[in-house]
């Protein structure tokens, strides 16, 4: 009987030891409300993601600039663009990025404006890099997922910047009421909540967004130049990408170079672009920025002395790349493959690329362009060597020199490394690029015009989501 | 005829003389032919009626009979049957002897109740503990690979500990593993793969790292008596909702009352060597354009044969022979009241790839004590420590065959070491595995107790009362560290980490049931058994992960030597509670209605929630008692069953909220937070239905049992249906909508099959016997709907390329890519600038990874001590992605790569467009072309990398020599030695690594990826078992 009494202790023991209540229903480990706070330093993060990362790569590699060679960018160097391959970036884009901004503007905007007037500029940010990339795009439909609406329309390319610029008006709007209870800090990873800061980015991104259009809206040069005036114009006010030193805060470009070794490389085209073409092994005439973007090893990895140039790029035209050009350099944090990365930030809206978007402008109507030109230029250079060059010596342009082409080559080579340079290339067509040939194993069509329309999406949302050949261009690339 | 006469002339009688009956008792004891130890638990039936009872620890058993019965059914598992003539006798000294075949005719099923065979209207399986341990495999779920038709087991690697999965009869839910579950002595057990991630790590750590174990790796195969597999849902309606995927029910060995103590000893000595490995080229060095660099590591460079240069084979003398070393001893005694048994098991397994072990340590006490006529008490307690050292599997660039395979001849990876300690490798960011084998170690230990106690009291002649709580609670810990120069940290640039993961798992279970069994109509010609009550299974779960990462020692691991860390932790809780219901009418042990119910509520539905109701119904008919030729048809039974069962989604699904995003764009480690010192949060991915509702798996299953010529030949035959539909899925969504999935009710899928197990034993004099086992299975998975609009979606997001899909109107987890664009009449289409095929702009089906059939085939030859039995194993089908293969060719070092690079090709195809359009193809494409972008996948398709993973195996081939002592007082009883072999032969048309292999191990519904995956392994062994 006594055994008896023991598992009958035993049998108490056990329930009693059970877990009840709420721990059963819901989870302990995920909150069912937040803050604006910890809500809007995660949109930073993923703006991050989503203005320098795989996105920013691919852009870079279509606007020749870099080389994919080996892995998965060699398929991409082949133009053989999947549907799944952007899966992920459409989920950072759509999802995790801009379904937060509506949900802080539709909670936020009456007690928080300044909370929502933020995320109605990241949204207009995020959104612009969705359509400039996939053309028409989910916008008025969009982010319906909680009353279980999950097949949102295609918005018009022409309807989608119609909004940006909407958004970044209610934006600084926002910025500008007094009445916020909480005002960001340092959860505002970009400005610490200075809404001068931001109103002046949202200026400078109206004038980005008005530029865009410059083949369908006879008053885009007019745009540009008016929002331009409230932008940015001092460095100081730059929106950039924070990256302290941490291995979970690293400059993506930086962590791709380590952690995908010898995935990218410099691409011949853009590294020739950066040297003095009649004498290209003269260091003295390298661009200032040459150092900066690129790096160079004396040895290969396993020690045995390179042969080549300083500085070598990848040709394309080649049937294989070469895994000995140089790769990117300490403008991305990036010091080789035994280093630690140092920390680095990235540009997302500049004072370099007001000065180019002006001077576009002026060169569009016929006014000169050579000071915008010049001052576009020396900021580039300044901000890219962080000061030890500030371009004089290259910043040389003149009324008759500062041409279009002129303008948009040296932009291309200023904002090294953001998807700007492959909007502007497909909008102008300038630099002229070279391609990779079928010979050297590249899809027929030549550089991609858009990016496929994402697998989720055609599996989701069939109805919208139609697959578009990516030879076809998107709208505001189209005269 | 006779026959036939003299039964209808029994069954007048008993028709006449049940009016007039008069019962009386019969008493007797029931021994092992083997030891002469009393056998507890023996079913003793009158023949003809379902009149019986089971013996108790003393083998005893008293019995009411009625006065005209002539003769009692004695059978137990393991034994054969035996009828006995009850006579005038009222005292009956039985004695069993061991049963040699498959067929055992009681078995145990969910909750522990034992039915007999004939009773059953639904398939079981049944596998005998010896068998399991002769496989030679130390996880209890491999071993029962092709021992049974319709159990599919596919094993994750040949490394020790590594998991495998089991599947029966087919993949049905999104929302589950699909696994069934695991029950040792009645109670639930744990067969979880614990991955942990890290709380910023946006990848699944199941395509790269280390192979981890299913928990049930921890019971020990010697403990086991006897395992019976319940393919259907049937087990669900007793065991909830964890059993909806079938259930494995192992039943341990318990201790028999005998004279003095009786041990048994056993020691096992087995060797390991890998059993296959993709072939490489040795003749090219790392390079590109046919120079070296050593900036790639693609093997493109010069020709070191020409040049003179030295090579090395850099898989010779990787993999080593590895010993396995198992010993067991255990102790049985006790005397009529009470009865123990202890046992002592280690096994301390090496794997052929360097530093990798799993070693298992476990005590075992059972007890069982009849404190009166009425109660008897019981329990057991085992006690588990296992740990291991497990080397890296797949897509990681610091893992073994990844980096392995694409090392270039002309580097020899045995030079691991730079004179300073830090590591020499070939190219920057791959681990030399000579090195990262050593100093990259994966270290697990695992502590465990599985408990369980019972009290059954007889009530009264009708009614027992039996009550069980059972306990099962682990703790496992591991670390992975990163050496300094290792390129496997996070950040790959060789400054060191170390990561750490605490899990705590705890699963209470108890039930409560009033089992009851009454005779009653003419003649007790109606027999009603069964039980009802309830049951309560409560599991809780929490890890905690913690890394450090930047080390300032070489070779120290503490987190107090890291610059940068770093803690998530995740908790959940699930409790569900049933009341059920199982009774079996049952009328001349000819005809079994059974009727089962369960009402379960569970946490993980809203609180508040009505409970949902499984039912269930199996009918058996045996037909053979009115048979004319009762001699050449001794067995016959028809049985049909119906069962739909539910099954709950994983806990807090039904939940929206909010988590730290991962923020990763698939090639570098990401963003996370805390990042710069700010906390992130975002709305989840996942959006969930305002109500869920239980998945519901409907099931029909039919089967025809027979067996002739005195038991000579049998056969077994099912054919069964399921239909899952409710089935709860993450269905993907436009991300436009703000989220990635809906979580909803809605998929319908559906799995049909037959499974036939063929029993003959072609010879059987007194001196010899050959027993034949074949066992064949065929499952056929549809997917029949998923949701409005949607006609796809992931299975598995683990590449991006293949993924495994569902696909209306397709099997479960089909292969899904971009396949090249053809013809009308199928031919290639050509791109004719390139030369290479063209390829869809969207997806398609290009393998279905579930085999076509299933079977293998046993004999076993026992003569005098001798046994001598081997088994094959045959798959067909079963389609897996040859990623290492693709990758390989991509990289340079496949042999096909060798010579196909020193010449141009012309890809077989026609033009696509041109001139020349619909033409075949006369462009050639380049030698380097042609591997990397052909045959290597870069820019081709998936489609040549499907490659068929059918294969004929000698999975076993065991001899033994037995000596009984059976003279009593011999000191020994018997002395067992024993040679085995196993996977000694395979043959298969599948160009790389064993095909039973699976990355993403047990706990993924995905299956069919190789991408480098660790090879298996081929093993002989010997043993010796000594009874005293």
């Amino acid at each position: 009987m006594k055994n008896n009494i023991y598992i009958v202790l035993f049998a108490l023991l056990l329930v009693s030891s059970c877990k009840k209540g709420e721990v059963l229903y819901s989870s302990p480990d995920a909150p069912a409300k937040v803050t604006p706070q910890v809500m809007l330093t995660s949109i930073e993060v993923n703006t991050i993601q989503n203005t320098e990362g795989d996105l920013a790569r691919v852009a870079a590699m279509y606007s020749d600039q870099i080389a994919g060679i080996s892995g998965q960018y060699s398929y991409i160097q082949d133009y053989d663009l999947k549907t799944l391959d952007f899966d992920n970036h459409w989920v950072g884009l759509y999802a995790t990025t801009m379904g937060d901004c509506k949900i802080m503007i539709d909670k936020y905007s009456a007690t928080d404006p300044a909370y929502a007037g933020i995320a109605q500029i990241l949204m207009a940010l995020n959104l612009g890099i969705a359509t400039d990339l996939w053309g028409d795009v989910p916008y008025s439909e969009a982010f319906q997922g909680q009353t279980g609406v999950f097949t949102a329309k295609y918005d018009a390319q022409a309807d989608v910047i119609a909004s940006i610029q909407s958004l970044l008006d209610q934006g600084i709007a926002n910025l500008a009421k007094p009445d916020n209870i909480d005002i960001p800090g340092g959860d505002d990873l970009y400005y610490g909540g200075d809404a001068d800061k931001w109103t002046k980015a949202a200026w400078t991104l109206k004038a980005r967004y008005a530029n865009r259009v410059s083949l369908k809206d006879p008053n885009s040069a007019a745009n540009v130049l008016a929002y331009l005036a409230n932008g940015i114009t001092d460095p100081a006010d730059n929106m950039e990408n924070p990256h302290p030193a941490a291995t979970n805060t690293q400059n993506q470009w930086g962590a791709f170079a380590q952690q995908a070794f010898s995935y990218m490389v410099a691409n011949k085209f853009f590294i020739e672009a950066l040297m003095d073409p009649t004498d290209p092994t003269n260091a003295t005439k390298y661009d200032p920025r040459l150092d900066y973007y690129f790096r160079q090893d004396t040895a290969d990895y396993n020690k045995a002395p390179l042969t080549t140039s300083k500085y070598t790029g990848s040709d394309i035209a080649d049937e294989t790349g070469n895994p000995n050009a140089s790769t990117v350099g300490k403008y991305f944090g990036y010091l080789g493959p035994d280093s630690d990365l140092v920390a680095k930030n990235f540009p997302v809206i500049t004072s370099f690329e007001a000065s180019f978007l002006a001077a576009e402008a002026k060169s569009r109507l016929g006014q000169d362009a050579s000071v915008d030109l010049n001052n576009g230029i020396k900021g580039s250079v300044t901000y890219v060597t962080g000061g030890a060059n500030d371009g004089s010596s290259i910043a040389t342009y003149t009324p008759v020199t500062a041409t279009l082409t002129n303008i948009m080559t040296q932009k291309w080579i200023a904002m090294f490394g953001q998807i700007e340079t492959y909007n502007d290339i497909r909008r102008t067509g300038i630099p002229v690029l070279q391609v990779r040939p079928g010979s050297a194993g590249a899809k027929p069509g030549g550089i991609p015009q858009r990016l496929p329309t994402p697998q989720n999406e055609i599996d989701g949302n069939p109805a919208n989501a139609k697959f578009i050949p990516l030879t076809t261009p998107v709208w505001w690339a189209t005269h | 005829m006779k026959k036939l006469l003299l039964l209808s002339l029994c069954m007048l009688l008993f028709g006449i003389t049940g009016v007039i009956a008069q019962n009386r008792t019969v008493k007797g004891t029931v021994i092992a032919k083997d030891d002469g130890q009393p056998i507890p638990g023996v079913t003793v039936t009158v023949k003809g009626t379902g009149t019986g009872t089971q013996t108790d620890i003393g083998g005893k058993f008293s019995l009411e009979v009625p006065s005209s019965a002539s003769t009692l059914v004695v059978s137990s598992i393991g034994y054969t049957s035996q009828e006995v003539a009850i006579g005038s006798n009222t005292d009956i000294s039985v004695t069993l002897e061991t049963s040699t075949s498959q067929l055992t005719e009681v078995v145990v099923t969910a909750l522990g109740v034992k039915k007999s065979e004939r009773s059953i209207g639904y398939s079981v399986s049944t596998v005998k503990g010896e068998d399991l341990a002769k496989s030679g495999e130390a996880n209890i779920i491999e071993g029962l690979a092709a021992k049974a038709a319709g159990v599919s087991i596919v094993s994750s690697s040949g490394t020790p500990g590594a998991s495998s999965k089991i599947i029966l009869r087919g993949p049905a839910s999104f929302e589950t593993d699909n696994q069934p579950l695991i029950v040792v002595d009645g109670v639930p057990i744990d067969n979880s793969v614990n991955y942990t991630n890290a709380g910023d790590n946006p990848y699944d750590n199941r395509l790269a790292g280390p192979q981890l174990s299913n928990r049930a790796l921890d019971i020990n195969p010697e403990d086991i008596e006897s395992v019976t597999i319940l393919k259907g849902p049937a087990a669900a309606a007793l065991y909830g909702q964890d059993a909806g995927n079938g259930a494995v029910i192992y039943t341990t060995k318990r201790g028999k009352s005998r004279k003095g103590l009786g041990v048994d000893f056993s020691s096992n000595v087995q060797f390991d060597e890998v059993s296959r490995l993709p072939k490489l080229q040795l003749r090219f060095g790392q390079g590109s354009n046919d120079a070296y660099s050593g900036l790639t590591p693609n093997s493109f460079g010069e020709d070191l044969i020409k040049a003179g240069k030295p090579t090395y084979n850099n898989l010779d003398g990787f993999f080593k022979t590895a010993a396995t070393y198992t010993n067991n001893v255990s102790i049985n005694g006790g005397n009529d009241n009470t009865t123990f048994r202890l046992s002592v098991g280690s096994s301390n397994a090496n794997g052929v790839i360097p530093y990798s072990n799993y070693n298992r340590y476990d005590v075992r006490l059972t007890a069982d004590n009849k404190l009166n006529d009425k109660i008897t008490v019981g329990g057991t307690m085992n006690y588990i420590n296992s740990n291991s050292q497990s080397p890296s599997n797949g897509s990681d660039l610091s893992g073994v065959m990844l980096a392995l395979l694409r090392m270039p001849a002309g580097f020899d990876g045995r030079n691991y070491l730079n004179p300073d300690g830090t590591q020499n490798t070939y190219y920057p960011v791959y681990d030399n595995p000579y090195f990262s084998t050593q100093f990259n170690p994966f270290s697990e230990e695992t502590n465990r107790i599985i408990g369980n106690g019972y009290v059954d009291a007889t009530l009264s002649k009708v009614f027992t009362l039996s009550f069980k709580v059972g306990v099962d609670s682990y703790h496992t810990g591991n670390e992975k560290d990163y050496a300094i120069s290792s390129y496997g940290n996070d950040a790959a640039d060789g400054s060191g980490q170390v990561n750490r993961t605490n899990i705590n798992f705890r699963n209470l279970y108890s039930d409560l049931l009033l089992k009851f069994n009454k005779s009653f109509g003419a003649d007790n010609n109606f027999t009603l058994t069964g039980l009802v009550g309830g049951n309560i299974n409560y599991k809780q779960y929490s890890d905690s992960f913690e890394r450090g990462r930047g080390l300032a020692i070489p070779g120290f691991y503490n987190f107090g030597g890291a610059s940068e860390l770093y803690v998530s932790n995740d908790t959940w809780y699930q409790s569900d509670k049933s009341l059920l219901a199982d009774i079996t009418l049952d009328y001349k042990s000819q005809v079994f209605l059974t009727l089962t119910g369960r009402n379960e509520w569970s946490s993980t539905l809203s609180r508040g929630s009505k409970g949902f109701f499984y039912p269930k119904a199996d009918l058996a008919y045996v037909f053979s008692n009115l048979l004319k030729d009762q001699q050449t048809i001794t067995y016959g039974k028809v049985r049909v069953a119906y069962s739909n069962v539910g099954i709950t989604p994983l806990p807090y699904r039904n939940q929206l909220f909010y988590t730290v995003p991962f923020i990763a764009d698939g090639y570098t480690s990401g963003l996370s937070f805390p990042y710069s010192g700010q906390n992130g949060y975002a709305i989840n991915s996942r959006v969930p239905a305002q109500q869920l509702t239980p998945e519901r798996n409907e099931g029909w299953e039919a089967g025809l049992e027979m067996r002739f010529l005195d038991d000579r030949l049998g056969f077994d035959l099912t054919l069964y249906q399921q239909t899952a539909h409710d089935l709860l899925i993450d269905q993907p969504v436009a991300p436009s909508s703000g989220f990635q999935t809906y979580f909803h009710n809605i998929a319908k899928d559906r799995n049909k099959g037959i499974e036939l197990t063929i029993t003959g034993t072609p010879v059987k004099t007194d001196n010899f016997s050959w027993d034949v086992t074949a066992n064949w299975s065929h499952n056929e998975s549809t997917i029949l709907k998923l949701a409005p609009g949607v006609t796809q979606f992931p299975v598995g997001n683990f590449f991006s390329e293949p993924q495994s899909y569902a696909i209306v109107g397709k099997p479960f987890g089909a292969l899904y890519g971009y396949a090249f664009q053809r013809d009308a009449k199928g031919n290639v289409l050509i791109d004719p600038d390139s030369g290479l095929p063209l390829q869809e702009d969207q997806q398609s089906m290009l393998g279905n990874p579930n085999p076509d059939w299933l079977a293998n085939l046993n004999n076993e030859f026992h003569y005098k001590g001798f046994t001598f039995s081997f088994l094959w194993d045959f798959r067909k089908g079963g389609t897996l992605w040859n990623g290492t293969w693709q990758n390989l060719n991509y990289r340079g070092k496949s042999i096909e790569s060798e010579e196909a690079r020193t010449v141009t090709h012309v890809i077989p195809g026609v033009f696509a467009s041109g001139p020349n359009a619909g033409q075949p193809n006369t462009k050639a494409v380049s030698g380097t072309i042609y591997v990397q972008k052909y045959l290597g996948g870069n820019g081709a398709t998936n489609e040549l990398a499907m490659q068929s993973g059918s294969w004929i195996r000698l999975r076993s081939v065991n001899l033994a020599y037995r000596w009984n002592f059976s003279k009593p007082g011999a000191s020994i009883q018997y002395i067992e030695v024993g040679a085995a072999l196993r996977n000694i032969f395979l043959s298969t048309k599948y160009k790389g690594v064993d095909p039973e292999t699976g990355l993403t191990g047990a706990s993924a519904n995905a299956i069919g990826y190789d991408y480098y995956n660790n090879p298996g392994t081929k093993s002989e062994s010997v043993s010796v078992r000594v009874g005293f």
